[in-house]
């Protein structure tokens, strides 16, 4: 009697293909999707104050107090020939050191944004911070008190000055919005070339025309 | 045996699948796939950008919120200067021609009020902040005096202290300037 011969011999190896075509479906779906939803410009928003002589009032940071606060008074004001930077209305003859100082424009005539910077990180940290009273509650435009979404109040510095995160702009007439946006940053805030970090400057601008 | 016939060839070709190689194909989907979800926002969504319009690049980190919107164009891309009301990416309504918005007083007139106001932009800000007061009445949705403004790099400073100072005058106080994110 013959032996049956052995099943193994019958088995062909075959490869195990995965399906790929549920996750190609999903794909296929997905990048459509996240093309057409997607923000390829990214916008942001800059937010201004108006020129005092419009404000009225002096803003939302004025406090119930019964002695008003010195006013630093932080002018940054851009001629044809360049920017000057002063505190305490002091001009080009004031005698006092330290609070008046003119850039010159670039020999490409632009603006010399970057003395700037440097000149306002200066009067941040040798006028404006030593002058920090401690923690108050933070006011909005219209003179209401903030509150965090869970109800506990919002608290900034109380400063030595009324208007210490305020920078008053005066500009010719003709300047270009974009080069006032580029000044209006270098007063916001300034960046540590080494450790990126980002410290405040005078983060609301007032702008206004100084005659 | 006969040999078989063309049908039968035919037909035991056919029967072998012919498996595309997808593999690749999987790697740059999914190489697409990763980078799309790594670089989206959203954001963008609440503002859209006008066409013709350059706006100016800021380091600013603010997100836009969606507003009240206007336009204010120098022309130098569009040809038309002017101020314009805005509504989901589009110039809606001219409300100042670009002769009113770049106009310069000089001498005693610069000192006068009205020289620095906008009229139909004043108009129509009016007729916002009303519709805007209504709703807080029937809604309860606060009025903040919040407007976005577009306004082309090109746009001088004379004309931005005029838009500025017309908002203000109509209530709308917490101005804010739509931006490129530049880092």
């Amino acid at each position: 009697m013959a032996f049956k011969p052995s099943d193994k011999r019958k088995y062909v190896s075959e490869e195990a293909e995965l399906n790929l075509l549920p996750i190609l479906n999903m794909i296929v779906v997905l990048i459509p999707l996240l093309l057409t939803s997607s923000e390829w410009v990214r916008l942001g928003l800059l937010e201004t104050r108006l020129p005092p002589a419009a404000a009225g009032g002096g803003g939302g940071m004025a406090t119930e107090q019964e002695q008003p606060l010195p006013k630093l008074s932080l002018l940054v004001a851009v001629d044809q020939e360049g920017v000057a930077v002063s505190v305490f209305g002091a001009t080009s003859t004031s005698t006092e050191p330290g609070r008046y100082k003119y850039f010159p424009r670039n020999p490409t005539g632009e603006l010399d944004f970057a003395g700037v910077n440097q000149e306002l990180l200066r009067i941040r940290r040798e006028i404006v911070k030593p002058s920090i009273k401690g923690k108050e509650q933070a006011f909005d435009a219209a003179g209401n008190l903030r509150y965090n979404s869970d109800g506990s109040p919002i608290m900034v510095d109380a400063y030595g000055f009324d208007d210490a995160e305020t920078v008053i702009i005066s500009a010719p007439n003709e300047l270009p919005f974009q080069q006032l946006v580029s000044l209006l940053d270098a007063t916001r805030r300034w960046k540590d070339p080494n450790s990126n970090e980002i410290e405040k400057l005078f983060p609301t601008p007032m702008m206004g025309k100084i005659n | 045996m006969a040999a078989p016939t063309n049908m039968r060839k035919l037909s035991a070709r056919s029967a072998k699948e012919e498996n595309i190689p997808l593999a690749s194909m999987m790697d740059i989907f999914t190489n697409m796939l990763l980078f799309l979800i790594m670089s989206y926002s959203a954001t963008g969504l609440l503002v859209n950008q006008v066409d013709q319009l350059e706006l100016p690049q800021s380091n600013i980190d603010t997100s836009p919120r969606s507003t009240v919107s206007i336009v204010v164009d120098s022309g130098q891309l569009s040809g038309t200067p002017g101020v314009y009301a805005e509504n989901k990416g589009k110039r809606v309504q001219l409300l100042d021609e670009g002769s009113t918005l770049l106009a310069v007083a000089s001498g005693a007139a610069a000192q006068d009020p009205a020289a620095m106001t906008l009229p139909g932009l004043q108009q129509y800000l009016r007729g916002v902040a009303v519709e805007l007061r209504a709703r807080e009445q029937q809604l309860g949705i606060p009025f903040d005096g919040q407007i976005s403004i577009q306004a082309d790099a090109a746009v001088d400073y004379n004309s931005i202290l005029k838009v500025l100072k017309t908002c203000g005058d109509e209530q709308f106080v917490m101005t804010q300037f739509v931006v490129i994110k530049s880092e």
